[in-house]
C-alpha cells in the first residue's frame, strides 16, 4: 500500500494498515484499526436493524431491540479493545522513559570517574612531566570522554522531551561565558579537522537566565555541527552580542551547507540531510531537534540561513534578565 | 585551613576530588556512605559539605535533611555532586537546603573547586 511519511498527516491516517504495519501494531492491537471496525460494525448495524426491523418485526419489537443490545454490546467490547490498546502504548512509553533514566544514570557513573581521573592527571602537566606524545593521549581521552557525555545527556534529554517531563531549572549566568568555554574544549577537535575556531564577544553583556546545563548542549551541539560539516581549511565563527532586549549567539561555518529542499526538515528529530550522512557516518540526528525545544522553552528563538557548498549560519536568541 | 567534607560512595571519585582540594589548601574528609557521611559531620563540623544523592545505608537525601534539621549543622553549605538528572531531583534537593546542584559529568574538576571556593566565600 502506498505509504510516504512526507503525506499530511490527515492522508496518513485514512491509510490505516499501513499506519499500523509502520507503527508495528499487530492489526487487532492497533487503535486506529479498530476504531475503523468499530465504525463499520455501527453504520452496518443501523442500517441493518431498520431493514429488519421496519419489514420483519413490526409486530415484535423485542427481537429488534435485542438486535440492538446485541450490536451495542460488541461495540463496548470493541471500544475496550481500543482503550487497552492505548493503555499499552502508554506504558511502554512510561517504560522507556524510565529505562533511558536508569541506563543514563549507570552511564554517567563511570563517564564522570574517567572525567575527574584526566582532569587529575592533566594538572601535572604543567611540571614538564609530559612527552607531547602523552599529552596528545590524554587530551584524545578527555575528548572522547567529552563526546561520550554529550551523547548522553542528548539521549536523556531526548527522552525527556519525547515523555513531556521535560523542565528547565534557569539560573542567571553569562552567555559569553559559557560560550567562550565550549569553543575553548572544542579548539582541539577543530584543530584535529582542519578547522580554525574564532570566538567573538563585547564585555559587559547582561546575563540571562535559562538553564545553563541545556543552554551549553545547544552551544556544544551547533559548534560540533559546524566544525564536523566544516571543510578542511575552513573556518568557524561563534559570536554573542546584544540585539535589542536578547543576546544573540550566532554559529557560522563555511562548509558543506544543506541541500535546499531538506532545510525545512532540519529540526525534526533523527533528520540527518543527505550530504551530511555522506561525509559522517556518525550523528544521531537529534542535536537540532533538542535544540530547538530547549531554545523555545527557554523563550527564545533558534533560525537559520544556509547554502549548498557554502556554508551555514545558525543563530539563536535568548531574553535578557530585566533587572 | 578550610575543611570540607565529601560524601561519596565512588572512591575513584574520592581520590580525584580530595587530591585536588588538598593541592588547594583544604583539609578533606572522606565518607563512603550516608551514615559515615553524617557521622563525620558532627564530629568534624566541615566549613561545607559535598554531597553525592546515591549512597548505600542512607541516601543523599537523608543526608540532607538530618543536616538542616541538625542545629549546629544546619548553616554548613550542601553542594550536592550527582549524576542523577537536574530536572528530577534539583528542586527537592533545593527544597531540603541544598545551596547548588551540579551534574558531576557536566562540571571539569577545576570548576568544581570554583564552585566550592565561590560558596565559601559568601
Amino acid at each position: 500500500m502506498w505509504y510516504n511519511p512526507n503525506m499530511p498527516r490527515w492522508l496518513r491516517r485514512l491509510n490505516v494498515l499501513s499506519e499500523c504495519r509502520a507503527l508495528d501494531w499487530g492489526l487487532w492491537q492497533c487503535p486506529p484499526f479498530l476504531y475503523l471496525v468499530m465504525g463499520f460494525i455501527t453504520i452496518i448495524a443501523m442500517i441493518a436493524t431498520y431493514f429488519f426491523s421496519s419489514r420483519y418485526f413490526l409486530d415484535e419489537p423485542e427481537i429488534a431491540a435485542l438486535v440492538v443490545i446485541a450490536v451495542t454490546i460488541l461495540l463496548f467490547i470493541l471500544g475496550n479493545l481500543i482503550i487497552s490498546g492505548f493503555n499499552n502504548i502508554a506504558e511502554a512509553n512510561r517504560m522507556k522513559t524510565e529505562f533511558v533514566s536508569i541506563v543514563s544514570h549507570q552511564l554517567r557513573s563511570p563517564l564522570s570517574i574517567s572525567k575527574w581521573t584526566l582532569g587529575l592527571l592533566e594538572r601535572q602537566k604543567g611540571d614538564g612531566n609530559f612527552t607531547s606524545d602523552l599529552a596528545t593521549s590524554i587530551y584524545t581521552l578527555h575528548d572522547t570522554n567529552e563526546r561520550m557525555i554529550r551523547l548522553v545527556n542528548m539521549l536523556l534529554e531526548a527522552s525527556r522531551i519525547d515523555a513531556k517531563t521535560f523542565a528547565l531549572r534557569p539560573e542567571l549566568f553569562s552567555l559569553s561565558e559559557v560560550a567562550g568555554g565550549i569553543v575553548k574544549n572544542f579548539e582541539r577537535f577543530a584543530a584535529a579537522s582542519n578547522v580554525s575556531l574564532k570566538f567573538q564577544t563585547r564585555p559587559s553583556l547582561p546575563q540571562v537566565r535559562a538553564d545553563r546545563d541545556k543552554i551549553s548542549m545547544v552551544i556544544e551541539n551547533l559548534v560540533d555541527n559546524a566544525v564536523k560539516y566544516g571543510r578542511g581549511g575552513g573556518e568557524v565563527w561563534v559570536g554573542v552580542e546584544r540585539v535589542g532586549d536578547f543576546l544573540r549567539l550566532e554559529v557560522r561555518d563555511k562548509g558543506a551547507g544543506i541541500p535546499e529542499e531538506q532545510q525545512r526538515h532540519i529540526f525534526q528529530k533523527f533528520f540527518r540531510a543527505d550530504n551530511a550522512k555522506n561525509k559522517e557516518t556518525q550523528g544521531t540526528g537529534m542535536g537540532l531537534y533538542i535544540a530547538k525545544e530547549i531554545i523555545e522553552a527557554s523563550q527564545g528563538k533558534i533560525e537559520f540561513k544556509s547554502q549548498e557548498r557554502k556554508g551555514s549560519t545558525f543563530w539563536f536568541t535568548l531574553p535578557i534578565k530585566q533587572t | 585551613m578550610k575543611k570540607i567534607l565529601f560524601i561519596e560512595d565512588e572512591s575513584a571519585l574520592q581520590r580525584a576530588v580530595a587530591s585536588v582540594l588538598k593541592e588547594e589548601g583544604f583539609e578533606v574528609s572522606s565518607a563512603l556512605d550516608g551514615e559515615i557521611g553524617i557521622r563525620l559531620a558532627k564530629e568534624r563540623k566541615p566549613d561545607l559539605v559535598l554531597l553525592d544523592l546515591v549512597l548505600p545505608k542512607k541516601d543523599g537525601f537523608e543526608v540532607l535533611k538530618e543536616l538542616k534539621e541538625n542545629p549546629e549543622l544546619k548553616d554548613i553549605p550542601v553542594i550536592i555532586l550527582s549524576n542523577l538528572e537536574k530536572s528530577d531531583e534539583v528542586g527537592k534537593a533545593l527544597e531540603l537546603g541544598a545551596t547548588t546542584y551540579l551534574v558531576k559529568t557536566n562540571y571539569q574538576l577545576n570548576e568544581v573547586v570554583e564552585k566550592i571556593k565561590g560558596t565559601l566565600e559568601k
